[in-house]
């Protein structure tokens, strides 16, 4: 009787916490690694996961992957219901193994486990310890919250090592000091810890969840990778081990060489040379991802590529250096990351994941993707304009950063000249152009087929009711003063006829202000605000729309004017009648930046403007 | 039903090919200067490639002591834009349980080459054997990739590989019609005597059954009669593309499918493999994976009759507190199955896929004292049942009749939660379901269309009253049976939180919303309700007010905006919404003009719409009815529905203009 009742009092609290708990929470997540020797070291996880809500049900799963450097010494898992009597166990034989991936070759496999959940809440506990035995240029990292939504109650990690292994430590976010210790082998541990740490909730303009939680790196001194051997001091010895990779590797078979020469030695200028080959390598190459062992940094030899067309961004970018150097023209293989804009002082493996070719040529540079030979020559694309980057010169790394366009750049200009009829029918007129790191929203549409570009249009612009009786698309760079180079753009004109853009009431015609923004719906982000507001693209648009009135048709409202400006950005919409026509503009303008939690409400304060202006009518009535 | 037949256009393989002729043999690097000098397609100048040949043979062999079967595919394809050069790395998965005897395929004679023109002269670069790779894939899979090098614009690619496998049984489905243009595609199968297989082709008609001798000249092949040798052909087959609101976009492609039908091997005796329905009834019914646990007592009995539900004697409240207690045990794990374990098992387990959670409650349903029985299907997003044979291989999972009373059936599938009786996942409605205990005598009767099973009903109720401000205020009830109730709970639950839920339907109603208050939110329940105050800003001059009333509308946009459509359209179930708005307008202020009425419909009435507006004394009236009575409309019926959908979605937009009184 009294377990029934202490039964029943726990369901009751439970269900009145329901609200108040986060959806799960680490009870204790630790790590604990133990660097044997510069080649070998074993990471043993403990991870205890209380599951509330089935919305974080794959936190009961497991899933890593494994070099072919890794194996998986042990492994278990229970889960256990917190209110009843469920418990099951797993083991290593329940584990399953992939090495499906979307490279062409790689040598990592994926070992996972599937949990079903049968009830709420649960706890999960999984223990399991991975063996590395070479080749290691990285340890684990300390992450201690992972997730959304997740509540960390106890997260440790430390590592031991000899004397003989020199490691480092980096702080990313949140700076935490490890403990420092000496054990009966003489072996230094550091013990990084955190505890009661609240759930993050996701929220619209925020920074990544990487930003906003504490991240720590051990980093080694020095690298003993696949027989290469190397110091990780500085970027500069990280620079000259990636250089020692590359050597060698630059080697053009005498028909590549041939080719470059019928190629180039016409062109009057570098920049000449540059364009011709920049646009051969788009002919001739592809992106094909190969990540085998050293290949994993190494790039495959510019003659391999010369022979198959192909390779990843590595032996694209070695390739094209090669292609250039042949041609007269000096080059730099740069490495960077597309997700962190800035690199830490201590080099690291984990930041970086592309590779791209820095072009110094005319008097600028030109940051040139190999990989998509497709974007225009000189123009520095957005995952990695303004980011960080190390160049690999012959004296080793040199830290670099990539500019980045101003946001007046991004620029999307909108042109609308309607003709409408007394049933609320129009043949209208679109020119839109977007500009800069904006060009994608339309770049793609000149790729489509006919049709589909005709279902695009019909789509953004909201003429599905009409016929488009043309469609073209343009793309065109062109060459702004502008230190991070060349500026894109693409533009659609479409003309259409018959559409149906206002409602005819009686003896009135309700025309939306904004024809392609009828559906616009708001966000409010201001409310109950936790994070810092992070805009990492500014933005310009500007729309003119102008609508010749329909014969024996005269105004009887129009929207009032809007006008906002603040700290991240302004918004104005105005309509006036000219003529026989009504003449709306308006302009919107982000900048960029990262602002604190309370100026959310800047944004809400500028999307609403935008909310009442795109939703307001032109009214129209019969004379 | 004959309508989708006719538009998935099948036809049954059953032709002997009595007067045979040689096929032609297309060889590999038999590349033609013409096709490497061509720089756009004529029938369609948007194809980024075209795939100039799509051929597949069939035979069987003897491979040691294993009878195997032999797929070669041979493909070349005409690169004619940057963007299809990836086209060049390919691959494929094959079946490999190394730790059984029997399910073995492998890749034989692969090779691959592009070529190029330069300089007039055709320039072929092989594929070596370092540009091969492979992956294992659990444990009884493997995927070959390949990459073909020196490919450019104008390039032609051409590769052809044969997968030898032990399972002679299983000829995998070939789609003749592929994501670019294809100019000739063949398939041949040259089936030894020993065997017989159902084939089936669909898709518009695109393949035609030509007489010819196909693989005859073949000396390694077991040797087969003409009348098992099938050649089927296509030309110039349109690149296929998917589109929303269909379920299976496979299911419209041109392809040929093929399901053994029996075996004849010499010194072994005939086997039949379910050559009809009813066969594959007896089969499943027989087997221990299905039929032997249909009448098992579960591991809730006791508790069911603790619980009293076993006297409950309304038999609908008795199945749906029984499934209350299956669920209050057992949760789904996403899974959509066939084959179920034992209901001791599931119980144990406290999880399980559709099958075994559906056995599970047709076990349970035995303790309490209600008829039910499977029925099986294919789920409509794995495209349709075969037409032209049975299969026992296409079926995909079942979902459990309730005998309610003697003229009253009623369909559940438990696993789902938030559902009721004929309300679950739209995937569980196709076209045909079929019934295996019923001791029904026809054979037709045995058949039920999902489709007809659910119906979402909606009714809204607002009491609202315009301000002199121009703003619109009120109240909103709204009652959701059937499907609908299933699709708000769904909803609902996978919001994070009610919150959440309310600013999403304030955004899709543009509404401020206060006082939100909701009932059966989730579980097994019958209807839903939802009451809510809101507040709607409208325009307003001085002299005249201007305001949308249709706070619940049916639609807000038309999701059809192509201007044409190559597949129909499929809804996912029937449904009904009635909409009753009392707006009381403010004082001093009279109607100048209201939602204009309308009555549309497509031609055949299976979606019909209605809004009808009226003022008396101060009090305006607006009733307005969508109804969806078809789920499907072929693509001959795209325009109709495309035009009355757009209506609709433009009518709500239909204003209210109040004038001030004089």
């Amino acid at each position: 009787m009294k377990n029934r009742l202490a039964y029943l009092i726990l369901m009751a609290m439970s269900a009145l916490c329901l609200w108040a708990e986060p959806a799960a929470e680490y009870r204790k997540a630790s790590t604990k690694v133990d660097v044997v020797s510069t080649h070998e070291y074993y990471a043993t996880y403990h991870r205890e996961v209380v599951i509330h809500r089935e919305s974080k049900s794959y936190l009961a799963s497991f899933a890593t992957t494994l070099s072919k450097n890794e194996k998986l010494d042990r492994f278990a898992c229970e889960v256990k219901s917190l209110v009843g009597s469920y418990t099951k166990k797993y083991k290593s034989k329940d584990l399953q193994h992939s090495e499906y991936s979307s490279s062409l070759a790689t040598d990592v496999e994926k070992v996972f486990l599937e949990v079903d959940l049968p009830t709420y809440p649960v706890v999960v506990t999984i223990d399991y310890t991975i063996h590395c035995t070479d080749n290691a240029i990285a340890y684990p990292t300390f992450l201690p919250v992972d997730d959304y939504d997740v509540a960390v109650n106890d997260a440790s990690y430390s590592v031991s090592f000899p004397e003989a292994v020199k490691l480092r430590h980096v702080c990313i976010g949140k700076s935490i000091e490890p403990q420092v210790t000496t054990d009966a082998k003489g072996k230094t541990q550091w013990t990084f810890a955190m505890t009661g740490i609240e759930p993050i909730a996701r929220e619209k303009f925020a920074k990544p969840l990487s930003e906003l939680v504490a991240k720590v790196y051990i980093l080694p001194e020095q690298l003993d990778f696949y027989g290469t051997r190397g110091s990780l001091k500085t970027w500069e010895d990280f620079g000259k081990w990636i250089g020692d990779l590359c050597s060698g590797q630059d080697v053009l078979p005498e028909e590549a060489k041939a080719k470059v020469h019928a190629l180039t030695d016409t062109c009057h200028t570098d920049y000449g040379k540059v364009k011709v080959l920049y646009d051969f390598l788009r002919q001739t190459t592809r992106y094909v991802s190969i990540q085998l062992g050293i290949g994993g940094y190494k790039p495959l030899p510019a003659a391999y590529v010369w022979r198959t067309g192909f390779g990843d961004c590595k032996a694209l970018t070695n390739y094209m250096r090669a292609l250039l150097a042949e041609a007269g023209v000096p080059s730099s293989y740069t490495l960077i990351s597309t997700d962190y804009s800035e690199l830490l002082a201590l080099p690291n493996f984990q930041q970086l994941n592309h590779v791209i070719l820095k072009v110094p040529v005319a008097n600028r540079v030109i940051w040139m993707e190999c990989t998509n030979p497709e974007l225009p020559l000189g123009y520095t694309h957005d995952d990695i304009a303004g980011h960080d980057a190390i160049e690999i010169t012959s004296l080793g790394g040199r830290r670099v950063k990539l500019d980045d366009y101003p946001d007046s750049l991004n620029m999307r200009n909108t042109e609308v000249v309607a003709t409408l009829q007394t049933d609320g029918v129009a043949d209208m007129t679109i020119v839109d152009r977007f500009d800069c790191h904006s060009y994608g929203y339309r770049y793609g549409w000149r790729k489509k087929s006919e049709k589909d570009r005709l279902d695009l249009a019909n789509s953004a612009y909201e003429l599905a009711s009409g016929r488009i009786t043309k469609l073209e698309c343009g793309y065109e760079p062109y060459y702004a003063e502008v230190a991070a180079g060349v500026v894109p753009s693409s533009s659609v004109t479409v003309e259409a006829s018959g559409v149906k853009v206002a409602n005819a009431s009686g003896a009135r015609l309700f025309v939306p202000a904004y024809l392609f923004h009828r559906h616009y719906s708001k966000d409010v982000i201001a409310k109950d605000r936790k994070q810092d507001v992070r805009l990492n693209q500014g933005l310009k648009s500007c729309e003119r729309v102008s609508i010749t009135l329909p014969q024996g048709m005269s105004v009887e409202s129009l929207p009032r004017s809007v006008s906002v400006s603040n700290e991240i950005g302004s918004f104005s919409s105005s309509v006036e009648v000219k003529g026989g026509c009504i003449v709306v503009t308006s302009s919107y303008e982000l900048h960029r930046g990262t602002y604190s939690a309370e100026k959310a409400t800047l944004i809400d304060e500028l999307d609403n403007a935008r909310y009442l202006a795109y939703g307001s009518k032109l009214i129209l009535k019969r004379n | 039903m004959k309508l989708r037949v006719a538009v998935v256009f099948v036809v049954a393989m059953i032709m002997a090919n009595i007067y045979a002729q040689t096929i032609k043999d297309y060889r590999f690097g038999d590349v033609r200067v013409k096709d490497l000098e061509t720089t756009e397609l004529a029938t369609d100048s948007d194809a980024s490639a075209v795939m100039l040949l799509n051929l597949r043979d069939v035979y069987y062999r003897i491979a040691g002591e294993d009878f195997v079967s032999m797929t070669t595919n041979h493909v070349r394809i005409k690169i004619l834009k940057e963007d299809a050069k990836d086209l060049a790395n390919v691959s494929f998965v094959l079946y490999n349980n190394v730790t059984a005897n029997q399910g073995h395929e492998k890749v034989l004679g692969l090779k691959a080459a592009a070529y190029n023109l330069e300089n007039g002269k055709v320039v072929k670069t092989k594929m070596k054997g370092d540009m091969v790779f492979k992956e294992k894939i659990g444990k009884a899979q493997e995927r070959t990739k390949f990459t073909i090098p020196q490919v450019k614009v104008g390039t032609i690619i051409e590769y052809e590989y044969t997968v030898q496998s032990d399972m002679f049984w299983d000829l995998s489905d070939w789609y003749a019609q592929q994501t670019i243009p294809v100019s000739y595609a063949r398939y041949t199968a040259f089936i030894p005597d020993w065997l017989r297989f159902h084939f089936e082709m669909q898709g518009r008609g695109w393949l035609n059954n030509i007489p010819a001798e196909g693989l005859l000249d073949r000396k390694d092949a077991v040797p087969a009669s003409n009348s098992r040798t099938y050649v089927m052909e296509g030309r110039n087959i349109p690149a296929a593309k998917s589109d929303e609101y269909v379920y299976c976009p496979t299911d419209y492609f041109a392809k040929m499918s093929a399901e053994l039908a029996s075996t004849f091997f010499p010194g072994s005796a005939y086997k039949d493999y379910g050559q009809t329905w009813e066969r594959i009834d007896e089969m499943l019914l027989g087997n221990d994976w299905f039929g032997g646990k249909l009448d098992d007592k579960s591991p809730y009995a006791d508790e069911l009759k603790q619980k009293g539900i076993d006297k409950i004697a309304d038999v609908e409240e008795r199945v749906a507190k029984t499934v209350e207690v299956l669920q209050s045990h057992v949760k789904w794990n996403k899974e959509f199955g066939l084959s179920a374990k034992s209901s001791s098992k599931t119980a144990k387990a406290g999880t399980g896929n559709n099958a075994d959670i559906n056995m599970l409650l047709i076990n349970m349903l035995n303790d309490v004292d209600v008829k039910s029985e499977p029925v099986v299907m294919r789920r409509r997003d794995m495209g349709m049942l075969p037409f032209t044979y049975p299969s026992i291989e296409k079926l995909s999972t079942f979902v459990v009749a309730i005998h309610i009373s003697e003229d009253k059936v009623m369909y559940a599938d438990a696993s789902g939660e938030n559902g009721y009786l004929n309300a679950f996942s739209s995937v569980l409605y196709p076209m045909r379901a079929r019934y295996l205990n019923k001791k029904i005598e026809s054979n037709n009767d045995k058949w039920v269309d999902m489709q007809s099973v659910p119906m979402a009903v909606v009714s809204n109720t607002i009491n609202a009253a315009i301000g002199a401000d121009g703003s619109l205020e009120g109240d909103c009830n709204t009652v959701l049976r059937g499907q609908s109730a299933y699709v708000f709970r769904t909803s609902y639950n996978n919001a994070k939180d009610e919150k959440e839920y309310v600013s999403k339907m304030e955004k899709s109603d543009e509404v401020t919303i206060s006082d939100y208050k909701a009932t059966s939110t989730k579980g097994f329940a019958k209807q839903s309700t939802e009451k809510f105050h809101f507040t709607r800003s409208g325009e307003g001059t001085p002299d005249h007010i201007y305001i949308c009333p249709f706070v619940k509308r049916f639609l807000k946009k038309n999701p059809f905006t192509d201007a044409t459509r190559m597949m129909p359209v499929e809804f996912p179930y029937r449904q009904v919404e009635n909409s009753v708005y009392t707006i009381a307008i403010p004082e001093g202020w009279e109607v100048e003009e209201l939602p204009k009425a309308i009555a549309i419909a497509t031609p055949q009435q299976e979606m019909i719409a209605r809004v009808v507006c009226t003022e008396d004394e101060g009090v305006i009236q607006i009733h307005s009815l969508f109804k969806i009575n078809s789920t499907f409309f072929s693509e001959e019926k795209y325009i109709a529905v495309k035009d009355m959908l757009g209506v609709l979605a433009e009518h709500g937009n239909e204003m209210i203009v109040l004038k001030k009184k004089q």
